[in-house]
């Protein structure tokens, strides 16, 4: 949670019109949005990460979602991870899934199950 | 001198002979002369050094013995051709072709044949180039080739579809994201702020719609470019110089090649290139899968399909395909082989479609396989 009592979000994309316009619906949304472009960014600051949701794109160059997630594992983070697939990427969420992410939603995806993904990755947050 | 006086006036002096014999010796081609019978009568040195024999074991030899089968048992039968209906199939037109050493291995090479009269006796005299090196320089180009046909075609018809909707989703995701949190601002009796907002959201929206259908425009170039460049060419020719290519290194291991060739199926409207690559895969895989079998069969044949396409037949006596395999052959990386990578069959099927052919397998009546493809005929329509 971050300082206006907002949820925070942590969005990693490579594509920069993902980074504004998901952004932008999550900010019009009530969320506060910090953007990396890519995992090793968020990586760099992962001992200090505020409690928040991170949303992740699974295709991107260098690490790939996966491989960002199982870092970021690795550094201890425990933060609910949602992750956002493209075509084709459903066996790679479902892995990811089997190692500990919250959720994934496929592009494009309705707002309504992008905020309900987030929401049940805080909940989860909470019960722990 | 007398005798002097009674040589032909045809053949030449002592010392011009001499010197044409010196000549010969530094010709880096092969050259070896034949009558019309196909009897050696001279062997150059560069010929000696090539096929492993002394002239003197060759000279009064038919020329057959340089030759592996089919030609090695059809040659007779060649210079017989053009002596009765005078056709050149290979005088003064040169093609690439495949030569037997002396210890048994095959070589391909580049022969050009030129005829010439001496009084009334007609002599051949036939240009050998070794192409091993040249062709393992062609065959690894093939190979890299290959490599990047497969980047590129793969791309183009297997993952494209999933690169593609991969790349469509961003804008259309960015797009939907936009609308939804226009029309949610737009639900909360909007101040001028938060109609400003909107209208941003809105036009980002309509931008990403544009990359969007940038997207589609790019993939549209791209598959118009890949054009193929197409000409009439002999299909004879096609499939004798991909063998050559193809059986490099390997008829050592006893493999028997029969041609089947119907002369009316010959002309086809094809992309040289590329149906080589396809004739050269085909043959390959022939060939590697005969490598545990008895009998080592490899037959080619040709005939026409209709008023407008010729079929191509490769059959091999190998093991046959198993049905697991079979089902998903032409797919991307699906692989029988050891070291396989499985792209080549689907490269060959993008190439046979992209001809408006089709390219399948059945079971050889000897247990192996049969793989057919058809190209578009350039003959005349019967």
């Amino acid at each position: 949670m971050s300082e206006g009592g907002k949820t925070l979000v942590h969005l990693v994309d490579d594509d920069e019109s993902i980074r504004r316009s998901v952004g932008f619906a999550l900010r019009t949304s009530g969320y506060e949005v910090r953007t990396y472009e890519n995992g090793a960014e968020i990586l760099k600051i992962a001992s200090s990460l505020e409690t928040g949701c991170i949303l992740l794109d699974v295709r991107m160059p260098g690490m790939n979602g996966l491989e960002v997630q199982a870092a970021l594992k690795e550094k201890g983070v425990t933060l609910p991870i949602v992750l956002m697939t493209g075509h084709g990427d459903v066996a790679l969420a479902v892995r990811a899934l089997e190692a500990g992410a919250i959720d994934f939603i496929e592009k494009p995806f309705e707002k309504a199950l992008l905020l309900s993904a987030i929401e049940h990755g805080m909940e989860r947050l909470k019960q722990s | 001198m007398p005798g002097l006086m009674d040589q032909p006036t045809f053949e030449p002096s002592a010392e011009a002979e001499a010197h044409l014999r010196s000549i010969l010796a530094t010709v880096p081609d092969a050259m070896v002369v034949i009558d019309e019978k196909g009897t050696i009568l001279s062997f150059s040195a560069a010929a000696e050094k090539m096929f492993g024999y002394r002239e003197a074991d060759v000279i009064d030899h038919n020329v057959k013995i340089l030759m592996p089968s089919p030609d090695r048992e059809r040659h007779d039968q060649y210079l017989v051709n053009y002596l009765t209906t005078g056709k050149r199939k290979i005088i003064g037109v040169g093609r690439v072709t495949t030569a037997l050493h002396r210890d048994g291995r095959t070589f391909p090479i580049e022969l050009s044949v030129g005829e010439a009269w001496l009084g009334d006796r007609r002599i051949f005299t036939g240009f050998i180039r070794d192409l091993t090196e040249r062709q393992q320089t062609l065959l690894r180009l093939q190979d890299l080739q290959s490599e990047l046909a497969h980047v590129g075609r793969v791309s183009e018809m297997g993952t494209l579809a999933s690169s593609l909707a991969h790349e469509l989703n961003q804008p259309l995701t960015a797009v939907a994201s936009y609308c939804e949190s226009a029309r949610d601002l737009l639900d909360k009796d909007p101040d001028r702020d938060t109609l400003e907002m909107v209208k941003e959201a809105l036009d980002e929206a309509a931008k990403q719609a544009i990359r969007a259908g940038q997207i589609v425009r790019r993939l549209r170039d791209f598959m118009s470019t890949g054009e193929t460049e197409r000409h009439i060419e002999s299909l004879q020719r096609l499939i004798n110089e991909a063998n050559a290519l193809a059986l490099v290194g390997s008829r050592e291991h006893g493999i028997d090649v029969q041609l089947n060739l119907d002369p009316s199926a010959d002309s086809v409207l094809v992309d040289r290139i590329q149906i080589q690559q396809v004739l050269v895969n085909l043959i390959r895989n022939a060939i590697d899968a005969m490598m545990d079998s008895q009998t080592r069969c490899l037959a080619l044949s040709t005939a026409r399909d209709g008023r407008d396409f010729v079929e191509v037949r490769i059959e091999d006596t190998g093991t046959g395909i198993s049905d697991s395999i079979a089902a998903q052959l032409f797919q991307p990386f699906v692989t029988s082989k050891q070291n396989g990578m499985g792209i080549g069959l689907s490269i060959c099927r993008t190439i046979i479609e992209a001809h408006g052919g089709r390219i399948w397998f059945e079971p050889g009546p000897t247990g192996g396989t049969a793989f057919h493809f058809t190209v578009p005929s350039a003959e005349p329509k019967p």
